[in-house]
Formats: structure tokens, sequence, C-alpha cells
């Protein structure tokens, strides 16, 4: 059983038979092993191709009061009455845009919130159209308000939601069901800035992200919603199960619920205060003015003396992330209402997505706007805000202070925006955005005797 | 090919198959994984003369969503291990009530408390808690709604810790407290603390629970400078200076904080009243320590600054209370060595005047246990005084 060979001294030696089968035996299997392995079943797939580009409904609205963004696209593209709204782009949207799904099923319209009725403060509205194959109308929702109805001359409509990690299916049971969403997200108070740090791929950290929170009220008729995870809810509008609530830390609430009656919000057009009818024509006179000139619309009304209109001009630049813009307004602001909403834009466009803080802190710190990284910081920290404990600490207001007569313009204006909130008395001491260095210090010493070191803030006097 | 020749083969081509396939989870192989069900146990290669030594290994990361991710892994091993596993198997376990931690001291188990035991077990339980608490916080809408309102209204008032306020309700919802975002800041304790003096006062008397050093260590106080400048140095004299003061220009005001206040609480740490030209000398070494720290606080990070106004803000308030009289009575040196019970410590903060302060991030459950404890002796006060005197 054995194969006799000579060595290399001309020795026989005596190679077991057993031991070569076993020998081949062995590469057999090796190769069988290598083969198998998991690298060479999976190989590489192939790059998914990027969905084509195709129209997915048709605006209804005024000229203008859509804007889109296609992916990969630095600006915004002002849209004409009637435009075909096309799938992937972020269409940016202003009060009263309506559109049409393309097959004709459902509308959608967008709301504004004039008046601050609603349960989020949300500033503008913007979604992506997908190409609806298994339903009337698949948007995603990027913030903002919509409502949704059934056009249909009978039967039901299916409207396929996206929102964050969410995929909703809202059946909209007859003709006439309107049922309104609203998605808002934002940066709980007191929540830390971290610069990125790079992380090993095999790092399971997901990185900080801001909270967000949806409601869907049926408006009118009934509908019934199959959220992520395959639960079904049916909803009807008031009196009856008609509002669900979804947020990103405990997903959707399984339990719609009851309302005895439509809110406030339900209709924001409606019974506008005189504040929000001024608002809504500051809106329209931006509308008209894009239609005019789209390009010099948004720094008019900025520059514009009218406090709405300016209100108006910094939701567009949060809106259509001109950050460098946004980051302007934060340092450069000439009056009250430009260094107060302004801050309030830019604190709102952090919160909308994930990923927004480390983008504004790279663009502080990039050669256009050239803060030092410490500086940086500080500014997230003052956008981010201050939790309840941080404002209990008499440090927090000293700190403030202190930044009243920081180096960048940037810094003061936010520390003064925070102290006159957290300390409503000290609007009295007043501050004016763009003060020179001896007003910030004359500012600085007026807070120290309203809040001297080591004290908390005395507490608001009582109205009567 | 002979025997050995063969296995040799067998082997490599072992080893080639192990190489060539994905690499298992690494938490599997760290020494024990956590799974449904709770840790488990492996045997780990011998390095006792034991032939296999038990071991309990446990690793935690939790992304929070808001801030950086919390790790926590931890390791027993031998007897020790092996008891933590059975332990944290035990149906009895309460993850809540780490006073309630069975000790594996007696006759039976051969050992001795270990003092390393129980702290790793105490960290691991906070690191559970902290785990459930990043997994159910508060609810989202209100977070949004928080900024929502600060942006509109400001604060209409600041949160504040409302003592002394013998309020039924009040005293109610504290007695009812029964997790740590509801007693971590004190307030809880200070209701009952009020009720618990009160009932003393109206003749109430009972046993009280024991406190033992490491407790007592973690439990804050407010509410005067006295409170302020007890936690200061209740931390064995050594000084927690902020990060701000590691910069090079401030290494000198450093290094005199650190001997200033060094020698200004000496005497006071072990029962005796404080120099008072060490805690003049404490006084002006944190007035020039402002004025050196002024310029730069515009630079440094806001919790940088504030950690830094806020230490040298409890310095001052520390330098009137150590010139005051009655420091020989500040610090009672055996809480380090022997602890202290409810009763006593009742006693102490109210000669003091003082209350609970928040608790210190991480050790909030120090205060679910001190909550318990307060809660059981303010019952015990007031049956005392329900139960018919004896003829």
């Amino acid at each position: 059983m054995g194969l006799d060979v000579r060595d290399a001294d001309g020795q026989f030696c005596r190679v077991v038979g057993a031991g070569r089968r076993f020998l081949a035996l062995a590469i057999v299997a090796l190769s069988a092993l290598l083969l198998t392995s998991p690298r060479h079943i999976h190989a590489q797939p192939p790059a998914p191709e990027p969905p084509s580009r195709v129209v997915a409904a048709v605006a209804t609205s005024l000229a203008a009061t859509f804007a889109s963004k296609q992916p990969g696209a630095e600006g915004v593209k002002v849209l004409p009455a009637a435009a075909d709204l096309y799938t992937g782009d972020m269409l940016i949207t202003l009060p009263g845009a309506a559109l049409r799904g393309k097959n004709g099923a459902v509308s959608l319209k967008s709301l504004a919130d004039y008046d601050g009725r609603s349960p989020f403060p949300t500033l503008e509205t913007a979604f992506t159209l997908n190409d609806a194959k298994t339903s009337d109308l698949d948007v995603t929702l990027d913030r903002g308000r919509i409502d949704l109805t059934n056009t249909k001359a009978a039967g039901a409509a299916v409207v396929r939601v996206r929102f964050w990690d969410q995929v909703w299916t809202i059946t909209l049971d007859a003709p006439g069901t309107r049922v309104g969403l609203e998605l808002y997200g934002r940066w709980p108070s007191g929540s830390q800035f971290q610069p990125a740090q790079p992380v090993a791929p095999s790092a399971p950290r997901k990185p900080p992200a801001p909270v967000a929170s949806l409601v869907l009220l049926v408006v009118s008729g009934s509908a019934s919603t199959e959220v992520s995870g395959g639960l079904t809810l049916g909803l009807k509008a008031p009196p009856g199960p008609a509002l669900l609530g979804w947020d990103s830390i405990e997903g959707s609430h399984p339990q719609p619920q009851k309302l005895e009656q439509s809110p406030a919000w339900a209709d924001p057009d409606a019974s506008l205060s005189s504040d929000g009818k001024l608002a809504a024509a500051a809106v329209e006179r931006f509308r008209l003015a894009r239609v005019e000139s789209p390009s010099t619309a948004i720094s008019t009304f900025l520059n514009s003396t009218d406090p709405f209109e300016q209100r108006v001009g910094l939701v567009s630049i949060g809106a259509t992330d001109d950050l460098t813009a946004l980051i302007k307004e934060l340092s450069g602001a000439k009056t009250p209402v430009e260094w107060d909403f302004g801050i309030r834009v830019a604190r709102h466009w952090l919160g909308r997505c994930p990923g927004h803080d480390q983008k504004m802190y790279a663009a502080l710190i990039s050669p256009v706007h050239g803060y030092t990284p410490a500086q940086a910081r500080i500014i997230m920290k003052l956008l981010f805000g201050f939790s309840a404990d941080e404002l209990g600490r008499s440090e927090t207001y000293e700190v403030l202070i202190d930044y009243l007569t920081h180096d960048q313009s940037t810094v003061r204006n936010l520390a003064a925006w925070h102290l006159v909130r957290a300390v409503p008395q000290g609007k009295t001491i007043g501050y004016t955005p763009g003060a020179t260095k001896a007003e910030c210090e004359t500012a600085a010493r007026e807070w120290k005797k309203l809040v001297p070191s080591g004290q908390l803030p005395p507490p608001p006097p009582k109205k009567d | 090919m002979s025997r050995s020749a063969r296995l040799v083969v067998i082997a490599i081509l072992c080893g080639v198959g192990v190489l060539a396939t994905a690499n298992p989870a690494p938490a599997q192989f760290v020494g024990g994984f956590v799974g449904p069900g709770g840790p488990f146990p492996y045997p780990i290669p011998p390095t006792t003369p034991l032939r296999f030594n038990y071991g309990y290994q446990t690793s935690f990361s939790v992304g929070t969503g808001i801030g950086p991710t919390i790790s926590y892994s931890q390791g027993a091993y031998g007897p020790i291990g092996y008891a933590m596993q059975q332990r944290f198997r035990s149906p009895a376990y309460s993850a809540y009530d780490p006073l309630s931690v069975q000790v594996y001291g007696g006759y039976m188990t051969g050992g001795v408390l270990n003092p390393a035991n129980e702290a790793a077990k105490r960290d691991l339980a906070r690191a559970q808690r902290a785990a459930a608490i990043q997994t159910n916080p508060a609810p989202a809408r209100m977070a949004i709604f928080d900024q929502w309102a600060y942006e509109k209204l400001g604060v209409t008032g600041l949160p504040a810790l409302k003592p002394g306020q013998d309020m039924p309700a009040a005293l109610a919802r504290a007695m009812a407290a029964n997790n740590e975002p509801e007693v971590a800041s004190g307030e809880a304790l200070n209701h009952i603390l009020v009720a618990a003096v009160a009932a003393e006062g109206k003749g109430g008397k009972g046993q009280s629970a024991f406190l033992p050093p490491d407790l007592l260590a973690d439990v804050r106080f407010a509410g005067s400078p006295t409170a302020d400048t007890l936690n200061l140095l209740r931390r064995a004299g050594k000084l927690d200076i902020p990060a701000a003061f590691n910069a090079p220009a401030l290494a000198e005001v450093r290094q005199s904080l650190e001997r200033a206040f060094a020698a200004a609480v000496a005497p006071v740490l072990v029962g005796k009243a404080a120099d008072p030209s060490k805690v003049a000398n404490l006084e002006d070494v944190v007035k020039k320590a402002r004025a050196a720290l002024d310029p730069t606080i515009r630079d440094l990070d806001f919790e940088d600054a504030t950690a830094a106004r806020r230490f040298l803000n409890q310095l001052d308030a520390a330098t009137p209370v150590l010139k005051g009289s009655g420091t020989a009575s500040l610090i009672d040196p055996r809480w380090g060595t022997e602890g202290t019970n409810i009763a006593d410590l009742i006693k102490y903060m109210t000669k003091l005047k003082i209350l609970f302060g928040p608790a210190p991030k991480g050790n909030e459950d120090v205060y679910v246990a001190l909550h318990r404890g307060l809660a059981a002796y303010l019952y015990i006060l007031n049956e005392s005084q329900k139960a018919p005197p004896k003829k």
C-alpha cells in the first residue's frame, strides 16, 4: 500500500499510501473551504443605479409657491405655475403651495402656522416626491405641514409618507378625506455639541441626533394608517380617534388620541390674527417678488424695513440651506427683529435633521467665516441652548455676561439673546446688535448689577 | 504519513478555515456576553492552579442619541465572579436597591466582604440604570416645546429647590418617588427631611438605617454657603480643579490654590478649628486666581468657563464659612470610616441648616437608597407617635 521513492540521498523511503490519500482529501477540503467562504459567495454587488427622475405630480398653486432643489445641486429653482414636479427633487414650499399626484387621486397642500397655534413651531415646509409605484402618491416629508386630500371621484386613495426612518401608508377612505401631517425636529435644550470624530468602521456608534416629532390629524373623513412595524390604526375626524403621534425616541404612539373637536391648528388659515394677516401678506409679496426676480427676492426681503418681510427673508435663507447667509445673520444683524429671529431660524435649521450641527460647525471654522474651533464650539453651545439644570446655576449667567464683551459679535448677539430670555427684567438694559465695545461693556456692567457673581437672577416681577 | 503529521495537517487546515471565515462579533469572545436573560459566565483559561475559573464580564455601549455614547465594562473572576453571575441571575436581585445587595461574607462562601467587589457591583448597577434612563427619556414633544417656549417667552421662573414647604401634597409626592430622575434633584429628600424634623419635634422616635461611608461620600448638600463649603471639604481636602486651570498661563495659580486650600482645611478635616491666617491666605489666593482667569474666560468652551467660575465661587463662599466659628464641627471624621445613620445625618443637617443638593452625575443610585432610608425613618417616626403609650 505504499509508494517507494528515493530521497535526495538516494535512500529509499516509503510514502504511506494512506497518507497520500489523506493529503489529497485535505487539499480537496481546503479548496472547498476557500471556495465556499463568504467572500467568494457574496461577490460585491454592483452599485445601484440612481432612480430615474420622473414627473410625480403637477403644481396646482400659483407661480413661485414651489422652489425645487435637485439632489447634489447648490441653488434652488423657483418654479412657475403648473410646473411638473419631479421625483427626487427637494420641494421647498411657500404656504399655500399645492400639487396633484400624477394620477389625480391625491392632492397635497402645504400650510403655514402664522399664529403659532400648531403643536410645533414650524417655519417652512419641504418634501420630496417619490415614484409612486404601489400608491397614489409617495412623499418623503422633510419638515413642516402638509395636508393630503383624496380627490378621487370614488373609492379610497393611498399615500405613502416617509420621514426619518419611518414609512407610513395612509389610506384616505373616501373622496374628500383630508389628513394633515406636521413634522418638526429640534435639539433638546442643553444638548452638548461634539465635533465629529473619526470613528472606526467597526464601531457601532450612532452620532447624536436632534429629536423629531410628527403628528397626524384627520381633518375630515376617515383614514387608516399603517405605521412602520405593520400596525394599522383606524382614524376618524373629530369627534373620534383623530390624532396620531410619533417621535424619534419612542416611535409611534400605538393609541390614536380621541378628539372631541378639531383643534384650532387644523385649519391654520382660518381666523388669522392681525399679525397673522400681516405675515400672510408678506409671504404673498415675497411670492410675487420671486416671480419677478427669483435671484434677488430673498436679499430684498432681508434688507426690508418691514419686520414681517425681514422674517420671511430669514426663513427663506434657512429653508434654502443658505448656511453662509445664515451665519452672517448671526453676526451682522442690524435690527432687533433680524437679531432675534435670525437666531431662531439658525436654531431651527440646526434641529431639522441629523448632521446639520456638524455642517454648521464646519462652516463656522471654514475660511469663509474664519472662527477658531473654540469660538465655533461656544457658538454651537449658545445655539443649542441650556438645560433647566444649567439655567439653575449662577455660573451660566456669569459666563453669558462675560460673553457680552466677546471679540466676536456672533457670541455677543447669542449671549444677549439668551440673557433677555432667561432674565426678562434685563430687557430694560437694552441690547443693540452691532453695538460698539464701550456700549457692550456698559451693558455687561448693568447686567452684573442685575445678576451679581455667584447669584441667580432675581425672579421676574409678578404681573398684576 | 505518521499520525502526528496527520494531526498537524488537520490543525493547520482548521486554522486556515477559521481565518477564511468571517470574524465573530468581538463581544462573544470578550469573556462572556450579555444577552437576553442577563450576563453569562464562561470558563476561561486557567491562570490559577484551578482547572477552570468562572468569570463574569459585561460590557455596555449605549448610544444616547444626545451627546456621546456611554460605554462601560467590568469583569470579576474566580469565586467572586461566580458569585456575581449567580447574583445577577437571582430573581431577588434589585438593580435599584444597592443597599439590599446580598453580602457574600458568610461562612458558607468562605470569604469576607470585598469593598472592590461591592463597588464593582454598584458601578454595574449604575451603568444599567444609565442605560435604562437613556431609553426612556422625557417625551420628545416636551423637548421641542421647551425650546419653543424658551424662544418665545423666556423662562418665567427659575427651577429652584423648594425646601421647607411642608405641604402634604409635596410630601406625598416626595414619599412616592421611586426612581432616579425623581430623587436626583434632592427636592424629594428635602421634603422628607423637613417632615422628619417636624416628626422628631413632636416626639417621634425610632431606629434609622445605617449609611455607609461610600454612600455618604456621594451625598451633596445645598441651601447655604456652608453646604457648598462642606461639598468642597468632603472631597478629603483634594480640590477638583477645573480644566480651565490646566492652561500654562494659570499653572502657578493652580498650584497656589491647591496649597492654600490644603493648608486652610487640614485642621477642619480632623475635627479642629480652622487657622484664621491660612483662611485669609486662601481668600487672597482666590482673588488672584479670579483676576488671572478673567482675561481668558471668553476663549474657553462654555462648559469649561462655567466650571471655572463655579469653582472660584465655591471657594469664595467657603472662606467666610472657614472664618466663622464652629469650623471644628463642620466635618465628622467618623463618616469616612464608620459611617452614620439617617437620624444622625438629619441632626447634622439641622444643626448646620443645610439641605440635600442634587446628586452628582452618575451616582443617582445613592439618592434612591437615601430616599428609601429617609422615607422609612419618617414612617417609623409617624408610627411611633400613633402608638398608644404602654401602661
